[in-house]
């Protein structure tokens, strides 16, 4: 019918009007109607009929679909081409293998010849898009890179002339796996077995950031032979139309296949993620156990509770063997909620093989909140921000997170999250500080800052980003500036979500945890009142509660309160063992805690056993790991123990790896990698090793300093080990200098930790009676008193002090009569072996200065076995000792012994601390030893050496030894008259005898 | 209500921007997957706070008729590129891709005789335009009309009766 043109509009008008009527009737009533056309009406009589007669016609296809997606006439005619023989693009079809709605399945094979290998050609019958093609070509490179025994290959993807989309894969002589297992009567075991193939070759591919979308039994083969491969990866996806648009609400997953094995938010048309695939995997494992899918029938609306699988089973013994464990597996699998699934398909896979090994199953209802925002928290910032492309990825992974489980019209929130987290990359600035231009640090600090001002006006969005923010600072460890924000993270939570919410107690437990440093009465008050919260809505609070038990140990430990902090940690690894198990991380770190805090307590003996403990189980958990983080945690754990219990040799190998594996773990210098450093610093002190031990701990002393400017306990650790150390190399005035900052600090901050209070008062009088301050005596006989009391150890150090005091006041008498009383006191055998070490050295030398060679001897044999047991090697620590058998030696006679034991012995000093008075003391020694010898020139040259350095001491002892060395070499009057000027008399108690040259060994007088 | 001048072009300003994007994205001049540029233009100027709530059901009226422009727009442009000389770029696959279903032609002439059909039953038009043009289901223009998608089915029938005997099909 040519275009009639004969009609004006007013035609038209009164055509429209007629047809209407005409449309109203029945068809076989129209033709009476046409013929009762009457008057001006008729001459449209033959031009209706047409139309009508048109509009009944099976044929007529004008406009009768709109300009999209549909397929056309012509397209129809291209499907008839399907024969034997015809080519599809580069292959010509051999015959079909398989048929169905979705399309059918050719075996095919290069027209070219090029390759003789046959292949299965996958010919869609939907998806003729336009545009297609330039989308195959852009998904086509990464879906046929994935290459994975259990996947079948993609190996080309392309349009005919006409645009007819087809796939070349890899053509699998199998079986569909629902089939498979049922004809080979798998048991639950083998189904498994089997399934693990299949989950391997899934996460295979979302670690390249594929999703299947399409995951059921017609799409998983298993050959002859018993291995399964995965068809049509991301096939859905390609042939997805209108998926290219930049709006994040764009239906994603365009239409459903399968809808029986769909997630719901595929159903929903929500963005799909690898928890979709998870999902399916879920539906799937759920059929080949038990034979039927969880939600037989239409899935328009599903259903709120997932069914057991053991419940949906026919068979007796099948159910009573799913039940359970496999249960609880499917299930976490099939929640509705996305993010309450297994996380990943390796997830999935490892509870499977748990399963299979008998282990516990981790398949449980774990919080999906905290869950997601521990897994963004901990790989968004990673230690150490190398890439931005990193972040970039785990941002899209949180959003995609975040998104499924938030409904549709919340995603506006989510786009602003993520934009607010994604602008904290582009517009942090760089801070000084923390190494690198711009640290993980600033970026939170940065971030932390922007809340208030960017999303103050909507709490919950501000609770949220303050609770990732929050976990990553405390993961970093900088709890100073985690408080601030915690308090205003919870106060947010509260609003947003109620005090009583799940959220809000979140987040106050993380603000106990950073607010116990400064104000540990304030937390433990807070934990009080949350944990008891926590406990009522156990299972699902379990991670928390057990946080919150390890806090309030933590807390009241702080504020010494041994039985109950020792009470609620029992608490938090019973309830860990019960549900996490026995070897679990979780349970390991708090038998770490429980080991540290026996040793805060003095209880050296549990503190050993109990670290020993943990490191037997977490090796057997975690020892091909390395380097872990738990593993490395327990390792140091055990290391303190040892040092703690005086065994610091054996301890400084095994923290040298500590501190290696940290390091190794931890790209930037975060908390752990301080501490490491600082353990192994003080254990390489203990065990005398202070070349090494003393500018190790001087560095991470200011390392600590510059991070982590708050006063907290650790700092006050840090600066108690300085200057304990400097104290063993004998740098006095720089372990004096940096006792009066410590001490300046606690004035200023309070110190209320009483134990620690007596131990700093300890070191005072030590570096007084080092000074040979004559407060010392007094101050070390008034603490003695004090900790007499409280601490038999610290008492037994004060007595020391008094009576080293009194030795180096010259005053060799009184300091024998008192370090016998205090050995009656405090018997050698039950002091650790380090001081039962310094009580013989004492001892000795002041037997020596008294003339009781045979009194010295036995406590110098004493004092070397000690050092032994207490694993001091050569070091000026064991000075003491060794020059009193140096000495022994030079009254036995053995002065070739003596000479070479005082050489090395002066060596050691003057690497550790040239300019010292006890180096010079050990000089003038070694000089007497040398001319006994019989090397009188050489002994001259040392002798004169070590009264130069003693004269510099205040201490009379060494005055006195100078003094009398020099008169002892038979020097003239001229030299006599020297030295007693130099002499000091207001200071020392002593009066200086003068002696006739050639008279006996000076004794100091008494 | 908004002004539906101003809405109108907004909404084509929208429709062209994602018409371009994806244009961009393809490697050919194609036609467009119009429902679903629709819904996604309403969306975003939904959240764009551009829209009142119950503007939907005008949205899509409007919409369909701007998709129309698009659609026509486009089509003349690429004709006149074919005429002018860049026929010879276009590959052998695009020329047979584009000859399958409506052709160019087919569409300028529904849309003239559409501008005929304006003077004689304007919701015609409307029904055309968002069937046609814009891929909106019966249920949805019904909505969008407010009348009931019986109606839709029978005026939808009419108007390609009276367009086949305009277009002399």
């Amino acid at each position: 019918m040519t275009r009639d043109n004969s009609f004006a509009a007013e035609d038209w008008r009164r055509i429209n009007a007629l047809l209407a009527e005409a449309l109203e009737l029945a068809p076989e009533r129209r033709a009476a109607w046409l013929e009762a056309l009457a008057g001006a009406d008729h001459r449209y009589r033959d031009r209706l009929a047409a139309l009508l007669g048109r509009g009944q016609s099976e044929d007529d296809d004008f406009l009768r679909r709109p300009l999209t997606s549909s397929p056309l006439a012509a397209v129809e005619a291209e499907l008839d081409a399907e024969q034997a023989g015809r080519t599809i693009g580069p292959y010509t079809l051999l015959r079909e293998i398989g048929a169905g709605g979705m399309g059918s399945v050719w075996l095919a094979q290069r027209t070219d010849g090029a390759i003789l290998r046959p292949v299965a050609l996958k010919l869609p019958r939907y998806g003729w898009a336009r545009g297609i093609a330039a989308r195959l070509q852009a998904e086509r490179d990464s879906l046929a890179a994935l290459a994975h025994p259990h996947i079948a290959r993609l190996y080309d993807a392309g349009t005919t002339a006409a645009g007819r989309p087809y796939f070349s894969m890899e053509y699998v002589d199998g079986r569909p796996i629902d089939e498979y297992v049922r004809a080979m009567r798998l048991t639950v075991a083998g189904c498994i077995e089997l399934f693990l193939q299949v989950t391997s070759a899934v996460a295979h591919a979302h670690a390249r950031l594929i999703v299947h979308r399409d995951l059921k039994p017609s799409n998983i083969l298993v050959t002859p032979a018993g291995e399964t491969r995965l068809l049509d990866f991301g096939a859905a996806k390609l042939l997805d139309q209108g998926a290219t648009g930049p709006s994040d609400l764009t239906r994603e997953s365009g239409r459903v296949l399968s809808p029986e094995y769909a997630a719901p938010e595929q159903l929903r048309d929500e963005p799909v993620t690898v928890a979709a695939d998870v999902y399916a995997l879920g539906v799937v494992l759920f059929e080949l156990l038990t034979g039927t899918r969880p939600h037989a029938g239409t899935r328009n609306a599903v259903p709120e509770v997932v069914p057991l699988a053991s419940q949906m089973t026919a068979d007796r013994a099948r159910a009573r063997s799913l039940r359970g464990d496999l249960d609880a597996i499917l299930n976490r699998a099939l929640q509705e909620d996305p993010a309450a699934r297994y996380e990943s398909v390796d997830a999935l896979a490892e509870d499977l093989r748990r399963y299979l090994a008998g282990e516990p199953v981790h398949a449980r209802r774990v919080s999906a909140w905290y869950r997601t925002w521990r897994f963004i928290a901990r790989h968004w910032v990673g230690v150490g921000f190398a890439a931005l492309a990193v972040a970039g990825l785990c941002i899209g992974l949180a959003l995609a997170l975040w998104q499924a489980r938030v409904a549709r019209d919340e995603a506006a929130r989510a786009s602003r999250m993520t934009a607010f987290l994604t602008s904290t990359f582009e517009h942090a600035t760089p801070r000084s500080g923390v190494g690198g231009p711009v640290s993980a640090y600033d970026l939170l600090v940065d971030a932390q800052q922007r809340i208030d001002a960017e999303l103050g006006a909507d709490p919950a969005l501000a609770a949220d980003v303050g609770m990732v923010v929050g976990m990553s600072l405390d993961d970093l460890g900088f709890p100073e500036r985690l408080e601030p924000l915690m308090a205003r993270t919870a106060a947010y939570a509260s609003r947003a979500y109620g005090a009583a919410d799940l959220r809000t107690l979140r987040a106050e437990l993380l603000l106990a945890k950073a607010e116990k440093y400064r104000d540990p009465q304030a937390a433990l008050l807070r934990l009080e009142r949350i944990v008891p919260l926590l406990r009522a809505r156990l299972p699902a609070s379990d991670e928390d509660t057990i946080e919150g038990l390890r806090q309030q140990s933590f807390t009241l430990a702080r504020l010494n309160h041994k039985d109950t902090s020792y009470a609620a940690l029992d608490e938090a690894i019973g309830l860990s063992e019960q549900r996490f198990g026995a070897d679990d991380t979780r349970t390991i770190d708090l038998l770490g805690l429980r080991s540290n805090t026996y040793g805060r307590f003095g209880d050296r003996v549990r503190q050993l056993a109990a670290a020993q403990d943990t490191l037997t189980r977490a090796t057997r958990a975690l020892g091909s790991k390395r380097p872990d983080p738990t593993l490395t945690a327990s390792e140091r754990w055990y290391a303190q123990a040892l040092v703690a219990s005086g065994r610091p040799g054996d301890a400084v190998p095994l923290l040298r790896r500590v501190l290696a594996d940290q390091q190794s773990l931890d790209t930037s210098v975060t908390l752990r990698v301080r501490h490491a450093r600082y353990e192994l610093a003080r254990a390489l002190i203990a065990a005398g090793q202070l070349d090494e031990g003393l500018p190790l701990l001087r560095d991470a002393a200011a390392l600590e300093m510059q991070q982590n400017p708050a006063e907290t306990d650790d700092r006050r650790a840090f600066a108690d080990a300085l200057v304990a150390g400097l104290l063993a190399a004998y740098r006095i005035d720089e372990a004096w200098a940096e006792q009066m900052r410590a001490e300046a600090i606690d004035a200023r901050v309070g110190n209320d930790v009483p134990g620690h209070a007596l131990a700093r008062a300890e070191r005072h009088a030590w570096l007084l009676a080092l000074r040979g301050d004559p407060g010392a005596g007094p101050a070390a006989a008034a603490l003695a008193q004090r900790a007499s009391a409280v601490d038999a150890e610290q008492a037994a150090r004060a007595d020391l002090v008094q009576a080293l005091a009194a030795r180096l006041q010259a005053r060799p008498r009184e300091a024998l009569a008192l370090i016998v009383a205090a050995t009656q006191r405090h018997p050698l055998a039950t002091l650790p072996a380090e001081l039962a070490a310094q009580f013989s050295a004492e001892r000795g030398l002041a037997a020596l200065e008294v003339g009781d060679p045979a009194g010295a001897r036995d406590a110098l044999r004493a004092c070397h076995e000690s050092l032994r047991s207490a694993q001091i090697g050569p070091s000026v620590i064991a000075s003491p000792c060794e020059l009193g058998n140096a000495r022994l030696a030079l009254i036995d006679g053995r002065a070739g012994e003596a000479r070479t034991a005082l050489a090395a012995l002066a060596a050691r000093w003057q690497r550790t601390n040239p300019d010292s008075p006890w180096h010079g003391e050990v000089l003038v020694w070694q000089a007497r030893a040398t001319a006994a010898a019989g090397d009188t020139e050489v002994a001259r040259v040392l002798e004169r050496r070590g009264v130069a350095l003693l004269q510099r001491s205040r201490l009379p002892v060494f005055r006195a030894l100078a003094a009398a060395r020099a008169a002892d070499t038979g020097t003239s009057l001229r030299n006599l008259r020297a030295v007693l000027d130099a002499l000091d008399p207001p200071r020392s108690n002593t009066r200086p005898q003068l002696r006739r040259p050639g008279s006996s060994v000076g004794r100091a007088a008494d | 209500m908004a002004n539906a001048p101003d809405l109108l072009t907004l909404l084509y300003a929208e429709l062209r921007k994602l018409a371009r994007a994806r244009l961009a994205a393809g490697a050919r001049p194609t036609l467009l997957d119009t429902h679903a540029l629709v819904h996604e233009s309403y969306l975003r100027m939904q959240r764009a706070g551009q829209l009142e709530l119950g503007d939907r059901e005008h949205f899509l009226a409007y919409a369909a008729a701007t998709m129309r422009s698009i659609v026509v727009d486009f089509v003349r442009r690429r004709r006149a590129q074919r005429r002018g000389g860049e026929a010879a770029r276009v590959t052998l696959d695009t020329e047979v891709a584009e000859s399958l279903g409506v052709s160019d032609e087919e569409i300028l002439e529904v849309h003239d005789a559409l501008e005929q059909l304006a003077g004689i039953d304007e919701r015609l038009v409307r029904i055309v335009e968002m069937r046609y043009f814009a891929g909106l289901s019966d249920q949805e223009v019904a909505e969008a009309l407010g009348i009931s998608d019986r109606t839709v089915r029978r005026d939808w029938e009419r108007a390609r009766l009276l367009l086949v005997g305009m277009l002399g099909r």
